[in-house]
């Protein structure tokens, strides 16, 4: 046993002064009797005394002694515990990850934790300090060192599991530099599984003289939980199909973490419209992944949800197992809309062209065969295509030039190229996708000088461009001065196609393909083109509405505008909603919000089953005074409660003076 | 005042009560145990040299050879001698238990004169303070009460056996002695009984005890001091002792009443609360119980072992 407050051990020293007290001859009441006689033959069996004879109220001194002892010890606060367990540093940390949710008999997994975390808060020492962490994939000091504990105990009410994996690594790592010039620190790590190899690096962590160059951390691993069978979506992306723009391929992974088989259904909605329902059976410890290929032009907000999830389907005669964890039986994605393409094709007349550009989804087409007298004749499309008529002044936006025979303010012809030979193709771009034109019979080219910079993505064995992008501030042009007429490039596959990459790169196909966020990271998304630019604030929406507002940056010369969000702590589909400054917040923006789902898509937090059966750390725990258990101090108090009542009663029955 | 107005008139009222009570009995017609020229046969004793020879019952030594004496038993007056406790130890409590014993002998003195007898009172301690001679008459009355509001409850200790020494030195002819005292006397009773026993008088005790001497309210550290010697005692009393305490006195109590059983002596122990005329009428009910007694014990009759608690 020690003390929590030695120095209150001193208070025993008051048993000296009641001590004295009671030997003292006290001033008495004098009282005539007629005779004594018959007092004299009462205490004739007990003459007159020596000092220690004194004692004549033995009884009352010693419950009094008694109870004075009992106060002291209460006073002391004694406590059980060993004196290994009294590091003066402690640092909790709580696993703050999704697989924390796992539901037990008692509550979560995390609650378990906070639990015994609370309990080892209730056993502190007067000055004895902790520190407590949040660990998911970003660390959280959710205290720093205080010794006060109805603090810590309101700290570790308020901190709440996320739907992110964990790094136990950082947490660590972050607890040793807070135990740095402590020497007698200690870690208590309270998370549900953790495998030998990763504790044994985690431990590797804490004795790292680089992180703590003078002091040994000690780190006791709390297990909170049990094993359980779980099965979990750990993948989940969309994105627009390369060769249908009106459709999209969805990735979907399952995993299961469990022992045993397991069945369950898949149900695909888009904006809560049943898409697709699969039925899956996995082996234990499968991980399957099906694509699925949809239709539509609208966009929207694509769930995929397990249900019917049932362990042991060979076994009826066994209740099913149910899957602890939630968290990973739901998945989001944003599907982006494909809004129609308004292409204006400048052409004296080519049916391969037009039958080309008719021919890709989406495309409105409207046609000239000569050049507009006024530059407003160009505004209102997204894509011009611009067919042997080029004006000197190209208008703003995106250009497809094919076969130019003037010049213009980016290029300037000289002469032709007889029989180019192609040796090289930049088949990285995305307007090289499947394309080669190695087998295109093209007897000649125009040969173009560029007077601004220009990127080849296809050149000849003369180091002539066939094909080339000039990107400025107002034009993104992509330009070939292949011939229609004279080569059977309109014959060949590739013609579509290459005007297919084209049109797809010109609509910012790229943004369409934007992968789902994972949880506990942030998220970093181009600023939408439709956004107004006086938009200087956001305000970020979780899926469980609350909100905050961000500041949007300003692009630079060598990044364009763009919105980094926080931490995504929450699986679910985050709105990013723009404001400006001259809007009150409460209003509605005029621009669509930005949407963002995020996704706990992780195997290691799927998996709910403990490696390693090992108890490090819970036997300490198992001495802390639990909130149901009466502290010492207290069953002091109540037997010092007990000894009072007891004297109570023996002076008021004069068994004691 | 230690006699009220009506203070005459309940002694007559007792008075007449006696006589009620033992009709045909009065005093000055009684027998005493005093053998002497009586005439009738009271026993024999051994003949001794100077013995009158008239009283030799010669039909004894005709028939037995042995020399008796006959004895008569002598009529004559019964002689009440009233021997009041003055110690200290009577000023208990304000003296109410010396008060009560003075009612008590002023009634006693005035039924034994209002019958004809003799009456003395002698106030004792550790020895004969105060006497008022034999004296006759019902008129004797007011310098009996006279003499007992004279007294105090200033003397030493309780001597019973010096008083009745005293007493006896005073050689008074035998007759009926009244002791009225607490008895606590740490020589005890029985030796000053013994002696007045030995000299044929017949005894009644009268023992007048406070009612905080038979339980003391008396808990926790006290120092208690001796009114007759002047004794301090530094104690601790808790419930224990006072059971014990409370034994003790009632074994001295018992003591008492169980020495008078045992060779026939009235007694009546009383608290003092108890007003005198409840606590004599009590002695005579009592008394009256006993009529059919063979002893010959003259009037006044009082009550024997009689006790009011």
């Amino acid at each position: 046993m020690i003390f929590g407050t030695p120095t209150a051990l001193l208070l025993g020293l008051i048993a000296l002064p009641v001590t004295l007290l009671y030997l003292l001859r006290v001033r008495t009441r004098r009282i005539p009797v007629s005779t004594d006689m018959f007092w004299n033959r009462v205490f004739e069996e007990r003459p007159p005394r020596s000092l220690w004879k004194q004692f004549r109220h033995l009884k009352s001194w010693l419950l009094q002694i008694l109870l004075l002892l009992t106060l002291t010890l209460a006073a002391a606060d004694p406590r059980w515990n060993t004196p290994a367990d009294r590091s003066g540093f402690q640092v909790i940390i709580l696993d703050a990850s999704a697989s924390m949710q796992a539901e037990e008999e008692s509550g979560t997994r995390f609650e378990i934790a906070r639990a015994k975390a609370e309990r080892l808060v209730a056993g502190l020492f007067p000055g004895q300090q902790l520190a407590v962490l949040s660990a998911d994939r970003e660390t959280q000091i959710l205290s720093g060192f205080t010794d006060h504990g109805p603090a810590l105990q309101r700290v570790l009410a308020a901190a709440t599991v996320t739907d992110s994996p964990a790094d136990l690594h950082q947490a660590v790592q972050l607890a040793s530099a807070l135990l740095q010039s402590h020497s007698d620190g200690r870690i208590l790590l309270f998370t549900d599984s953790l495998t030998a190899a990763n504790e044994q690096a985690l431990q590797e962590a804490c004795q790292n003289p680089a992180s703590a160059p003078q002091s040994a951390v000690n780190l006791d691993v709390v297990r909170c939980g049990t094993s359980h069978p779980n099965l979990g979506l750990t993948a989940f992306e969309v994105r627009r199909a390369i060769t249908d723009p009106l459709g999209y391929e969805v990735l979907l992974e399952l995993t299961n973490a469990a022992d045993i088989p397991v069945t369950a259904t898949v149900q695909l909605t888009l904006n809560d419209v049943l898409v697709d329902v699969l039925s899956l059976s996995l082996a234990p410890d499968e991980s399957s992944s099906r694509i699925l290929r949809k239709l539509s032009a609208d966009g929207g907000i694509l769930r995929a949800q397990l249900t019917d999830i049932d362990f042991r389907p060979d076994v009826k005669s066994t209740f099913p197992l149910q899957d602890a964890l939630q968290a990973d039986n739901e998945v989001f994605a944003v599907l982006a809309e494909q809004p129609p393409l308004k292409v204006l094709l400048a052409s004296p007349g080519n049916l391969f062209l037009r039958q080309a550009l008719l021919a890709m989804p989406r495309v409105e087409l409207h046609e000239i065969s000569s050049l507009p007298q006024s530059q407003e004749a160009w505004a209102g499309h997204d894509v011009i295509v611009l067919h042997q008529l080029v004006p000197r002044e190209l208008p703003p936006g995106n250009l497809l030039v094919v076969d130019p025979l003037t010049d213009c303010e980016f290029w300037k012809l000289s002469g032709l190229v007889r029989q180019p030979l192609i040796v090289e193709q930049q088949s990285g771009s995305p307007l090289m996708t499947n394309v080669d034109l190695t087998n295109v019979l093209i007897p000649q080219a125009g040969r173009l000088q560029f007077l601004q910079k220009a990127q080849n993505l296809i050149l000849t064995d003369t180091a002539e461009s066939l094909l080339s992008l000039i990107q400025q501030p107002q034009h993104r042009c992509v330009v070939t001065p292949l011939s229609l007429s004279d080569s059977d490039l309109p014959m060949r596959t590739v013609f579509p196609l290459l005007i297919s990459n084209a049109l797809q790169w010109f609509s910012g196909a790229d943004a369409l393909r934007t992968a789902a966020a994972v949880t506990g990271s942030s998220a970093t998304r181009p600023f939408p083109a439709d956004w107004s630019e006086s938009i200087d604030r956001v305000t970020i929406r979780s899926p469980s509405g609350a909100e905050t507002t961000a500041i949007v940056s300003a692009g630079t010369a060598i990044s364009e505008p763009a919105i980094t969000t926080g931490l995504l702590r929450e699986r679910g589909v985050w709105s990013i909603i723009p404001h400006t400054a001259a809007r009150p917040r409460g209003q509605p923006a005029d621009s669509t919000p930005l949407q963002i789902a995020a996704n706990l898509t992780n195997q290691s937090e799927c998996d709910l089953r403990f490696p390693v059966e090992s108890e490090s750390g819970t036997a300490f725990l198992e001495s802390q005074p639990n909130s149901r258990n009466m502290p010492l101090w207290l069953l002091a108090v109540c037997l010092a409660t007990l000894l009072l009542g007891a004297e109570w009663w023996l002076y008021q029955r004069r068994l004691i003076m | 005042m230690l006699f009220p107005a009506d203070f005459m008139t309940r002694l007559e009222y007792l008075s007449l009560m006696s006589r009620r009570v033992f009709r045909g009995q009065l005093l000055a017609q009684r027998r005493t145990r005093e053998t002497g020229a009586g005439i009738e046969f009271a026993d024999h004793r051994e003949y001794a040299a100077g013995d009158d020879l008239r009283y030799l019952d010669w039909n004894i030594y005709a028939r037995h050879g042995d020399l008796l004496i006959r004895r008569f038993q002598e009529e004559q007056d019964l002689h009440v001698y009233l021997l009041l406790d003055c110690s200290r130890s009577m000023s208990f409590e304000n003296g109410s238990k010396f008060d009560l014993a003075r009612q008590v002998a002023a009634a006693l003195a005035y039924i034994a004169l209002a019958d004809l007898d003799c009456t003395a009172l002698f106030a004792f301690s550790a020895g004969i303070t105060a006497r008022l001679p034999l004296t006759r008459g019902r008129e004797q009355i007011l310098p009996i009460m006279r003499f007992l509001e004279s007294l105090t409850a200033c003397g030493s200790s309780t001597g019973l056996t010096q008083g009745v020494a005293e007493f006896l030195h005073l050689r008074p002819r035998p007759g009926l002695v009244i002791m009225i005292s607490d008895l606590f006397d740490p020589g005890g009773i029985e030796q000053p009984f013994d002696l007045l026993r030995f000299r044929g008088f017949d005894v009644h005790a009268i023992q007048i005890f406070h009612e905080l001497e038979a339980r003391p309210q008396l808990v926790g550290d006290a120092q208690l001091v001796d009114l007759e010697s002047g004794s301090e005692t530094r104690i601790t009393v808790t419930e224990q002792q006072l059971a014990d305490y409370h034994q003790l006195f009632t074994a001295h109590q018992t003591a008492v009443r169980n020495y008078c059983r045992r060779y026939g002596l009235g007694c009546t122990q009383s608290p003092a609360s108890s007003s005198f005329d409840a606590l004599v009428m009590t002695m005579m009910n009592s008394s009256a119980g006993d009529q059919a007694d063979s002893r010959s014990i003259p009037l006044p009759r009082f009550p024997s072992n009689s006790q009011r608690t």
